[in-house]
């Protein structure tokens, strides 16, 4: 069922689309302090969707787009999103569930976990603010405005992905635990 | 098929922290510095449409609340405007009797800007970083550290610059700091940045009695930005004189808006001045404050908040 270039077709419009949602949208939509990462969002929302180790190539890239596109050092966002990515691959096969809710939890989870390892690499490399600081005003704010995004987009990259994919690349509990 | 798997996470985290570390150690010249500034301004074209989208809604947004402005806001917004055009009229006599007595001793007017003008065409993709974009660069003349200004004040410092565009780390940015001083009291600090979107000026001496309106200037040391520009207005002091811990918030002047003219400042006429009295022949704008002539300081003291300002292509 479906054919093998259906996740690269899948990945390739999703990535496109954050892109452009990140350049065009993303500035002008800020709620206080909180911006959107519409790419972070979709490298975390294809490596629950489409799992494999061509996701992290995915999540490599849109991070890297991300930090090239804005003000922040080269290859932070592209290591965030590699680890991020490997976390939640790991947690959803681990957890063996693949319902909807749970990979709502995994995205949430991943959302926080990106955006708190962004801040503390930024503070590693000099960002003069607190921690309490960075928590509050960046890291609480763009999650949970990433999370009501990833809300509504998450289904739908699902939906697609599972149009594509071949039945046996959706990883159960029945088929074990292989870590990364 | 795990090993795989494994394999590329390696080769990418490495991949990652390699350049991340070039990316520390390398200058503003370098070669992760370029490819970013170059993929910044190619992205440029696509990042403006969402900038004329924010102005034209911005635009509907003001035009929406004039016309449900009520009576009383009328009133108000009229009255006021009958205040500021007394205080124009005030203000240019003084500016007149200024420029005759400038004459009469011989010198320049040193509150005239020069620079290039350009708009905001776009801003930060991310969170974490307060910058905006203009469509002005290195072949107008723009270079990194140069002040730039809106309408009515400083609104941040040039960062990085291509040909055709530069990007402009704002005042609001965490990473953002200006040397300033108190019009009033002539005590200085720096005025930065922070993630909650305030200004804080800091480093003020626990003794200076520092009142809300106070007004904030640009002091132009350390040569980070030209001298005597409008940042803001001292919106509140959290503490005491004497108590070392306080807290000065202070208002901007201006903030950035999408498509707004901006100038970048290449000098002031007070840095024209210094180097004419020096000798020296370099227009780097960072050169603007390299001393200030006791004649000029004692001619501008209470005009500070007046300037004109002029254009050169």
């Amino acid at each position: 069922m479906g054919s093998p270039s259906r996740p690269w077709i899948l990945k390739t419009v999703v990535a496109v689309i954050a892109v452009l949602a990140q350049i065009i949208l993303a500035p002008y939509i800020t709620i206080g302090p909180a911006e959107p990462n519409f790419m972070a969002i979709a490298a975390i929302a294809i490596a629950l969707a489409v799992p494999g180790y061509s996701s992290y190539g995915f999540s490599f890239g849109l991070g890297l787009g991300f930090d090239l596109l804005g003000g922040g050092p080269v290859g932070t966002m592209a290591l965030t999103l590699v680890v991020i990515n490997a976390l939640a691959v790991l947690a959803y096969r681990m957890l063996g569930n693949d319902t909807l809710f749970m990979s709502y939890v995994i995205l949430f989870v991943g959302l926080l976990a990106m955006e708190l390892l962004y801040g503390i690499l930024l503070l590693a490399f000099g960002f003069e603010v607190s921690f309490g600081a960075m928590l509050v005003w960046r890291v609480l704010p763009c999650t949970l405005y990433n999370c009501l995004i990833g809300l509504a987009l998450y289904p739908v990259i699902r939906h697609f992905a599972k149009k594509g994919a071949p039945t046996d690349s959706i990883p159960t509990a029945s088929v074990g635990v292989h870590g990364l | 098929m795990p090993m795989t798997s494994r394999v590329v996470f390696g080769v990418l985290l490495l991949i990652s922290i390699l350049l991340m570390t070039v990316y520390a150690r390398e200058g503003e010249d370098g070669v992760l510095h370029s490819i970013q500034d170059g993929v910044q301004s190619i992205m440029l074209p696509i990042s403006s449409v969402g900038a004329a989208g924010e102005a034209a809604l911005d635009g509907v947004g003001q035009g929406i609340t004039d016309l449900t402005a009520d009576p009383q806001t009328l009133s108000g917004l009229r009255e006021q405007n009958e205040q500021l055009r007394a205080m124009v009229a005030q203000s240019e006599e003084y500016r007149q009797e200024a420029e005759r007595l400038q004459e009469l001793l011989n010198l320049t007017n040193r509150y005239g800007v020069s620079g290039v003008s350009a708009h905001i065409i776009g801003r930060s993709t991310d969170a974490w970083n307060q910058t905006v974009s203009i469509d002005v660069g290195s072949d107008a003349g723009v270079k990194t550290g140069m002040t730039v200004m809106a309408a009515a004040g400083v609104i941040g410092q040039v960062a990085s610059v291509t040909p055709n565009s530069a990007q402009v780390r704002l005042l609001s940015d965490p990473q953002s700091g200006a040397a300033a001083l108190l019009q009033s009291s002539r005590a200085e600090g720096i005025v930065r940045g922070s993630l909650d979107g305030l200004l804080y000026l800091e480093n003020i001496s626990a003794d200076t009695d520092v009142q809300a309106g106070d007004v904030v200037l640009t002091s132009g040391l350390g040569g980070s930005y030209v001298s005597g520009l409008l940042i803001g207005t001292v919106a509140r002091v959290e503490g005491s004189p004497g108590d070392a811990s306080r807290r000065i918030l202070v208002t901007p002047n201006s903030t950035a808006t999408s498509m707004e003219e901006v100038t970048v400042v290449f000098e002031t006429n007070s840095s024209n001045s210094n180097r004419a009295s020096s000798g020296s022949s370099s227009s780097d704008a960072s050169g603007a404050t390299a001393g200030q002539s006791s004649s000029d300081e004692a001619a501008d003291e209470g005009a500070a908040d007046e300037y004109d300002e002029t254009e050169e292509s």
